[in-house]
């Protein structure tokens, strides 16, 4: 078991080393100059060249790489003399605008709370009713309940997360007055009045996902049901809520922890989506405004960082199953 | 001992088929794969109705021109005699401004004709989503049967990178990528319009092929070790005869069905790319801008969120509900 974690740590390590590699390729290795880039079209070449200077984009891609490799494990200073940013470790860079010369770690951590907020309510969420409602229709097949909730789970699937959210702000809030606009309101400050601020958010992302969840909840369910060993343990005589728990819901609800690993991971790394709906400042949201600004160190960190998430996602699924089944960790 | 046979000449040409024929008037026919999954699917009511939608929505986004001409308008044309400039330049008349010259109303602030942008934004959606899965079902196909195939370096250099590209996040990745690839498209020659379109095609296009490369690699791995793959290879068929003529025809049935099932989260993709403001970009119709603009009059026009909304919502459940009976008609056994 420990070996196995090393090797997957490692892997990890590599991955995230490669990750690296190739973000650093795809948006600082291109012919046209990123201080260019960052700095719009009515820009001197005087002013490019200095904010070149000051972000390190004059030197070459692999020194630049090395700097910012750097960076993240000991801090690195931008600028010369008197003009000198400072950005500790672990510092992916400072923002070249809006604010200027903030380093980009401090970006993320002061919106991650947002993004973790939506993710973290909204998985619980579409986890209870998407298993739940997959778990009773798979089992009651053909059912008024099964038909009603696959109709509903069907719509789910099809209806975009942002027109739902869209949906819900012109007609819950706006016309119908049902609930406020939501404003995100920190957990330490008012826990009553952050969990009233996220209801829609976390009911208009679990719509979607726990449409999905019960769509494939519902197929696994139906499929072990009527696997041979189901035969074999009803046949000993084992009452059928024993064999539903004991050997149909395991092995039915494996599959879903790797998914829902993986759907968590890609949502704190950033619910753009749904956080340009609402109108809060997480992760994706600032992601997506420094890609309008064109603020490259905050698009690099933000991708990054959303990478992170997802290979730590990978790496809990990798080891959770590893303790569950055997077969994983001798292969 | 053995007396010489005798033969009628009769019997020389004794022809069963002949009798069979004579015998009843009903032919066995032989079917293909196919066609059982064809009959499967006609009884399928659901799917039918479905696929009816979905060859609606084609033929209507193939002939957006000829709708548009139909109702007398065109998708830039300003109408601003259609709106109420007493009233936060919002259309005259309910719904949004509906009329026998403007079907669906019309825009608010310009006074384009929101049917003529609804059809001309249904070709922007299927454009985008039709030619991204082929390109991702074409990628997707031929390295995972390869990886799956040859094993060993060939498989784990393809399963790394298709690790690599998930690893990614993807909506988020289509985003930043955006100004910088624009850039370089300009540097190509392609610029304007045509450079959102070509980036949108290639990028969602490019990063979706490791779901389907990965379902193709598994099939692959097991069909290899099948008895027609030893006898083909036994009888001294090369590589790419066994890859071509004997593996990719088995795999059809997975990467139609996956097809059916890709072209709805690419159509959502576009939408939501376009909503974010990195799709395509002014004048261009599309669904996803056409939603992010009514954002601003959704509590006075509600007719103008509504449009774009409900139709891609028919169109991407036509394509869930289809691909549902597809994947019910090839492989009875999955989802049921």
């Amino acid at each position: 078991m420990i070996r196995y974690i090393i090797r997957r740590l490692i892997g990890v390590v590599i991955m995230l080393g490669v990750i690296s590699v190739a973000t650093f390729v795809l948006f600082f290795a291109v012919p046209v100059s990123p201080a260019a880039l960052s700095c719009g079209k009515s820009c001197s070449p005087a002013i490019i060249k200095q904010v070149s200077h000051k972000l390190g984009l004059d030197m070459p891609i692999p020194v630049q790489y090395g700097k910012f490799m750097a960076g993240i494990f000991v801090g690195r200073d931008f600028g010369e003399g008197s003009a000198i940013t400072h950005c500790p470790a672990p510092c992916l860079g400072i923002s070249y605008h809006d604010p200027t010369d903030t380093p980009v770690t401090n970006l993320i951590k002061e919106d991650f709370p947002v993004t973790f907020s939506i993710t973290i309510g909204g998985a619980i969420l579409w986890l209870l009713i998407g298993v739940g409602v997959g778990v009773l229709s798979g089992l009651r097949k053909g059912s008024i309940f099964d038909r009603a909730a696959m109709v509903v789970a069907l719509a789910g699937v099809s209806l975009p997360s942002f027109f739902t959210g869209l949906l819900v702000i012109t007609f819950v809030v706006a016309k119908w007055k049902i609930l406020p606009l939501p404003a995100y309101v920190n957990f330490a400050d008012n826990p009553l009045s952050w969990a009233q601020n996220l209801i829609l958010p976390w009911i208009t992302v679990a719509f979607l996902y726990a449409a999905l969840y019960a769509r494939l909840t519902r197929a696994n369910m139906l499929e072990t049901m009527s696997e041979d060993y189901i035969r074999t343990a009803r046949a000993k005589g084992l009452s059928e809520a024993v064999v539903i728990r004991k050997h149909g819901l395991r092995a039915a609800l494996t599959p879903i922890v790797t998914i829902a690993g993986l759907d968590i991971g890609g949502l704190l790394g950033g619910a753009i989506l749904l956080e340009t709906v609402y109108n809060f400042n997480g992760i994706g949201r600032l992601a997506v405004n420094a890609v309008n600004t064109l603020n490259l160190p905050v698009i690099v960190g933000t991708v990054l960082v959303a990478a992170f998430f997802i290979v730590m996602a990978n790496l809990i699924v990798d080891v959770l199953y590893a303790f569950v089944d055997p077969k994983v960790r001798l292969s | 001992m053995t007396a010489p046979l005798t033969t009628d000449p009769s019997t020389q040409t004794a022809d069963p088929e002949a009798i069979l024929a004579g015998q009843s008037a009903k032919q066995i026919e032989g079917r293909s794969l196919g066609q059982i999954a064809w009959l499967r699917l006609k009884r399928d009511k659901v799917a039918m109705v479905s696929l009816g939608l979905v060859i609606l929505f084609l033929l209507v986004a193939i002939l957006a021109n000829v709708l548009a001409a139909i109702e007398g308008q065109g998708p830039f044309k300003f109408n601003s005699e259609t709106l109420n400039f007493d009233h936060g330049s919002l259309p005259r008349g309910h719904f949004g401004g509906v009329s026998s010259t403007h079907w669906l109303g019309v825009e608010p602030t310009t006074g384009r004709d929101l049917f003529a942008r609804l059809v001309f934004g249904a070709r922007t959606s299927l454009l985008v989503a039709l030619t991204s899965t082929v390109l991702s079902v074409g990628l997707g196909s031929l390295f995972g049967v390869m990886a799956g195939f040859f094993g060993g370096r060939i498989d784990s250099l393809i399963s790394r990178s298709m690790d690599l590209i998930l690893a990614f996040p993807q909506l988020l990745l289509l985003i930043a990528l955006t100004p910088v690839a624009i850039d370089r498209l300009a540097g190509l020659g392609i610029g304007g319009g045509a450079a959102h379109l070509v980036y949108l095609i290639t990028v969602i296009g490019f990063f979706g092929w490791p779901y389907i490369g990965r379902i193709i690699r598994g099939q692959t791995l097991s069909l290899r070790e099948r008895e027609f793959v030893d006898a083909s290879r036994s009888l001294g068929a090369t590589n790419s005869h066994i890859l071509f003529k004997q593996l990719l025809p088995n795999l059809v049935a997975p990467i139609l069905v996956y097809s059916t099932l890709i072209i709805p989260t690419y159509i959502s993709l576009e939408a939501a790319l376009s909503y974010l403001g990195v799709g395509v970009i002014e004048p261009t119709p599309s669904w996803g801008k056409m939603l992010s603009d009514s954002v601003v009059y959704s509590y006075a026009d509600p007719t103008y969120l509504l449009i774009p909304g409900v139709a891609l919502f028919a169109l991407v459940l036509a394509f869930n509900l289809f691909g549902d009976g597809l994947r019910d008609a090839l492989d009875p056994k999955a989802g049921r």
